[in-house]
């Protein structure tokens, strides 16, 4: 099962759970002063934390490599279809807030978009 | 220098038959120990753990969830009279960062080829708080055999009948199976051991009757074929998970000892049914695995499913209930959908329901998890298909002269334990 490469536009070294070296799929849109970033999950070809384990962690990290004000950043997760006969691996998108407090990122909360939702926040 | 390794104890699921089996990780792991040390190992499922025994440090050894509480709980016993505890293992590479907060220091990752710099810092009172080589997996040739000769035997028997010895035969897995963390855990790609390193283990496990605990042993056809040649001489029993679903491989099998596999059935298709009947069709029994509360089950679903075992001619069925283990995909999911409700690891024990299913109520499922224990052990109780099984391996033994007979002098204990006998 490989991770469907449809929104992803570069592969993202990051460092998981306890430093574990982690990689991630990343598509950066800007639209205007907001920048739109959508992590991919790569299952098998990541090897180490999940994006979901590490989120706000995560979501730092590549607003500081991009330079990405995160007042202005909008946060996707992506799970992508992995072509698998079981529905737990479909594509998903989830839109992620945090609560940004002393310069870090705090408490994610998730909110699955439907295709129409992701679209409508891409397009 | 003495170091003391614990396992430490778990509360059984009730209802089931339990059987104690000898413990797999702190055998490996007291293998990669440096020469000078020498283990003195408690499982706290089979005995008391003595804490003033003299020891110079200690181990902790997890492989399950539920073992993490009572884990912390013993080495906060150690550490209060001054004892540095180091922890290891499945669980803990799962709850690291708590652990951290119990432990003096933290082992992740696999143990060959590290633990003389563990024990070096430990002696020059350097011990670092954490060991990360989770990413860092050392070469599999360099698993040699364990050192079951910690062990104590005799707790391990029931009745005169000595329980199955654990081994494994390679690691990682190439699979990212939705509530396995294996891959997480021991590598995203399989690592089989070399075949004669195999053998060589194999050959010094004085038990006939062996589980061979790896994740799946269908994800290499030709090195499961070889293994399954090169086992054939040994004469061994054995039971697996997964066997690769093809006749050469199967006969194979057969031949190397395979006494029953564990399979998951996962719906009520054609394609299970015949799964089944091939392994019977090469004497292999079955033990189903089934697991409850998917997403994709209804209440119906579920019914159906439990019909269709008992239609189906399994030797033994395990029925458990998801359960979100942390590095899992299904932990990820119910993590975004806020969905986990316990987060007591304690009843992270796949018997108890600790998050909102997605088609009925948590206590529905819970419900319908005791129903398929009490409907597929209605006519004929767990122990006596049990029963079953053992005698066609004994059978199997008599026929190629490997057959032991039990031990007389623990007919009157189990696990260490007197018997108690309700005759009247």
């Amino acid at each position: 099962m490989k991770a469907s490469q449809e929104h992803i536009q570069q592969l993202f070294d990051f460092k998981g759970r306890l430093g574990l070296a982690s990689k991630c799929g990343l598509y950066i849109k800007q639209k205007g002063e907001i920048s739109i970033v959508i992590v991919t999950e790569l299952y098998q070809d990541n090897p180490g934390s999940s994006i979901t384990s590490v989120t706000a962690s995560l979501a730092m990290q590549i607003a500081q490599a991009f330079d990405i004000s995160i007042e202005n950043m909008v946060y996707i997760e992506s799970s992508p279809d992995m072509k698998s006969k079981l529905s737990f691996y479909d594509e998903e998108y989830y839109l992620v807030n945090f609560e940004y407090t002393d310069n870090s990122l705090q408490n994610p909360s998730w909110k699955k978009l439907s295709k129409d939702e992701f679209k409508a926040i891409i397009d | 220098m003495i170091f003391k390794l614990i396992y430490p104890k778990w509360a059984k699921l009730e209802g089931q038959t339990t059987f104690t089996l000898p413990p797999h990780g702190p055998v490996v792991m007291a293998a990669s120990l440096p020469d000078y040390v020498t283990v003195s190992f408690t499982d706290e499922n089979v005995e008391d753990i003595n804490f003033d025994e003299p020891c110079d440090f200690v181990g902790i050894s997890m492989m399950l969830t539920v073992q993490a509480k009572r884990g912390w709980a013993i080495a906060a016993e150690y550490r209060k009279r001054g004892k540095k505890v180091i922890f290891g293992g499945i669980c803990t590479m799962l709850h690291a960062e708590e652990t951290m907060e119990h432990a003096d220091s933290v082992f992740l990752g696999e143990s060959e080829g590290r633990m003389e710099e563990v024990f070096s810092d430990f002696l020059k009172g350097q011990l670092k708080p954490l060991y990360n080589y989770l990413s860092q997996q050392p070469p599999i040739e360099l698993v040699g055999p364990a050192r079951r000769d910690i062990l104590k035997r005799e707790l391990y028997n029931h009745k005169g009948v000595q329980m199955v010895d654990l081994f494994h035969a390679s690691r990682g897995c190439r699979f990212s199976c939705y509530p396995c963390a294996v891959s997480y855990l021991g590598g995203r790609c399989f690592r089989p051991r070399p075949i004669d390193k195999v053998v060589e283990e194999l050959e010094g496990i004085e038990n006939n009757r062996l589980f061979i605990v790896d994740n799946s042993l269908a994800q290499n056809k030709e090195w499961e074929m070889e293994l399954f040649k090169a086992m054939i001489p040994l004469k061994k029993k054995w039971i697996s998970h997964t066997i690769e679903d093809d006749p050469k491989v199967l006969d194979l099998a057969a031949q190397a000892g395979a006494w029953y596999v564990y399979q998951a059935v996962f719906d009520t298709s054609d394609y299970i049914k015949e799964r089944i009947k091939r392994y019977h069709d090469y004497g292999i029994g079955v033990e189903g695995t089934i697991l409850l509360g998917l997403d994709n089950q209804s209440e119906d679903d579920i019914k159906r499913l439990i019909d269709f075992l008992l239609e189906i001619d399994l030797d033994l069925a395990e029925f458990t209930v998801l359960t979100p283990f942390p590095h899992t995909k299904v932990y990820d999911d119910m993590i975004r959908q806020n969905r986990i409700f316990d987060k007591d690891w304690n009843n992270f024990n796949a018997g108890k329901v600790v998050y909102q299913p997605a088609q009925m109520s948590p206590e529905r499922l819970q419900e319908l998890y005791n129903y398929a224990w009490d409907t597929f052990y209605k006519d004929e109780t767990q122990e006596a298909k049990m029963f079953r099984l053992f005698s066609k391996v004994v059978l199997r033994e008599m026929e190629d002269n490997t057959y032991r007979p039990r031990n007389r002098g623990l007919v009157n204990k189990s696990f260490g334990k007197d018997v108690v006998r309700n005759m009247k």
